[in-house]
């Protein structure tokens, strides 16, 4: 299957529905994803940099003991190998994460922590340091009607552009990720949520969904949940659609400029890298980067 | 030494005073340190320390699927620590019928584990989540209880509670994992030689004259002092974290009633203890 995702185009062994299918199938991909059969690190000289990441060189590995193991080669390749019984759906929730956004660096786009939304047909962006605000800002903007386009992470791509999966998008508004907003400003006090955080009955089937975003697809036949993997893997089906928040739709790619990057330099220091390893991007100064494509 | 330790304790036990008596011990400082900067290192409920160290999305896995990542997150982190590091946790060692991988983890050096009057933990419970104290018992008498977000999509990874007694007697009866008991009475009225208890088991240095300034720095009045001048991030929205410190006032502000379901529900482990 080919697709066109952060201004790249890309050929996939494992279905992506996140992603458009390509305008030129024909094309030759800038990157493929497909399936092999490993144990990570496959290298004998490969450096642990974290509890789940090996690098050697350009290829950076990531084991999830008991799911499955990726590896990225130098921007160009994405390989998956699930262990037994995992299935499509919990790869693609964890190849949308870390391995999707170690590959876009080693291409040199800038993958910031962040979330992207539309509400009332205006494009919202949600960046900032990891920390509880962000998905839960997010849920309560979208408490009406809105969609989610990414509750991971935004690329700054090299073309001054904004890329979000599979669309570039105008920038309307913008949110700080300190929650704080003229329109919206999310509260709540210290014992509410010790109040919410306290369980006296606990199953996992219990809880409705820890799920941001969740996609409905093929008519809502299949699900599939962007966060809260327990709403929808050995557990009813049904109980996961009634959880899931916001419905998929897919809307039309929008290329336009945007004032994004002034946002950017006047908020970087607010702003945090997605979860990529220190040791993938090195020296890299993001922010030095991002004031270089202003001044250019 | 001294490597990774937990300081466990089931939740209002006191766990925030230890955590102030080492850090004032290890600063060895000339003034106390600000109760607003009590940070010993992760607590287990941290997901936002989680994703960063791991590089993974935490939401993306279920509860249990979590459970054994973070068994290999502590490892491979404790494998770095060549100083004594300290570790806030709520979590029973063995709850829901299995011994919880993530603590129970060879690569700990141990746990300092802090317990007090489950008549004076209700109390403070009740307070802490604005509920009756009545509530609160229930809450502690449930073997199905846990920490874990239902009204906010990122919050804490679930922690595994379960009642007061089994909570207690998880970490009392451990035996992969080497467990300093202490009661929080004992650190109220003994402090000096109950914190010299804690730094020779942490096998940090220890210095008699540091452990009196310690003690003396972490005073519940000092610790007064501070949150009323300049407040506590960890504090509720309304009210005073440091309230009262030997508990005694609880116990006898406790209504008879309340106090019998509690030793109903308790007295076994409760005897175990001394409190009955």
């Amino acid at each position: 299957m080919h697709y066109q995702a952060y201004g790249l185009r890309l050929e996939s062994d494992l279905p992506i529905p996140e992603f458009l299918e390509a305008d030129h199938p024909a094309a030759q991909p800038d990157f493929v994803i497909k399936k092999g059969n490993f144990s990570s690190p496959r290298s004998s000289k490969a450096t642990q940099t974290g509890p789940f990441t090996f690098i050697d060189g350009s290829i950076l590995w990531f084991r999830i003991p008991g799911l499955a193991d990726f590896e990225m080669n130098n921007g160009r390749e994405i390989r998956y190998s699930p262990s037994p019984g995992i299935d499509n759906d919990t790869i693609r929730l964890i190849l949308l994460g870390l391995p999707v956004a170690a590959l876009l660096v080693a291409r040199g786009i800038t993958v910031l922590n962040g979330a992207a939304f539309v509400i009332a047909s205006n494009t919202y962006l949600l960046l900032g340091r990891r920390g509880p605000t962000r998905a839960d800002l997010v849920a309560s903007c979208l408490s009406g009607d809105g969609e989610i386009l990414s509750d991971k992470f935004i690329a700054l791509g090299p073309e001054n552009r904004v890329l979000i999966g599979n669309r570039r998008i105008e920038m309307p508004g913008w949110i700080e990720g300190c929650g704080l907003n003229d329109k919206i400003y999310l509260t709540r006090s210290r014992k509410e949520l010790n109040r919410l955080s306290w369980v006296q009955d606990y199953s996992p089937t219990s809880f409705p969904s820890a799920a941001t975003v969740a996609y409905l697809i093929d008519g809502g036949i299949s699900a599939r949940a962007d966060a809260g993997a327990s709403t929808l893997r050995g557990l009813d089906k049904q109980k996961a659609l009634l959880a899931c928040l916001y419905k998929y739709k897919t809307l039309e790619p929008l290329y336009r400029d945007s004032g994004v990057l002034q946002m950017l330099v006047h908020l970087s220091a607010k702003l945090d890298l997605y979860r990529i390893p220190s040791s993938l991007a090195g020296s890299f100064d993001w922010r030095d980067h991002i004031r270089s494509l202003t001044r250019s | 030494m001294s490597g990774f330790f937990w300081l466990a304790s089931y939740p209002k036990s006191g766990n925030t005073w230890l955590r102030a008596l080492l850090k004032n011990y290890m600063l060895d400082d000339d003034a106390p340190l600000s109760i607003n900067n009590l940070h010993t290192g992760f607590s287990t409920g941290d997901r936002a320390w989680l994703d960063a160290c791991s590089g993974l999305d935490t939401l993306d896995f279920t509860d249990d699927e979590l459970d054994r990542l973070r068994a290999e997150v502590y490892s491979w982190y404790a494998s770095s620590c060549s100083d004594a590091d300290f570790h806030k946790t709520h979590e029973a060692l063995e709850a829901f019928g299995c011994v919880n991988a993530a603590l129970d983890n060879p690569a700990i050096s141990g746990a300092v584990y802090i317990v007090r009057n489950p008549i004076a933990v209700a109390s403070s419970l009740a307070d802490f989540l604005d509920v009756s104290v009545d509530d609160a018992v229930d809450i502690m008498a449930k073997e199905s209880a846990a920490i874990r977000p239902v009204g906010a999509y990122y919050g804490p990874v679930r922690q595994r509670l379960s009642s007061w007694s089994r909570h207690v007697e998880s970490w009392l009866d451990a035996r992969d994992i080497g467990v300093l008991a202490v009661r929080y009475e004992d650190l109220a009225e003994n402090p000096m030689e109950t914190l010299s208890k804690i730094v020779r088991f942490t096998g940090l240095e220890h210095c008699t004259e540091r452990v009196e300034k310690a003690v003396r720095f972490s005073g519940f009045d000092e610790l007064q002092r501070q949150e009323e001048n300049a407040g506590f991030v960890e504090m509720h929205s309304s009210g005073r974290f440091f309230r009262r410190g030997s508990g005694r006032e609880k116990i006898h502000d406790t209504t008879p009633e309340i106090a019998d379901r509690i030793v109903s529900a308790h007295g076994a482990v409760m005897r175990r203890l001394g409190y009955l």
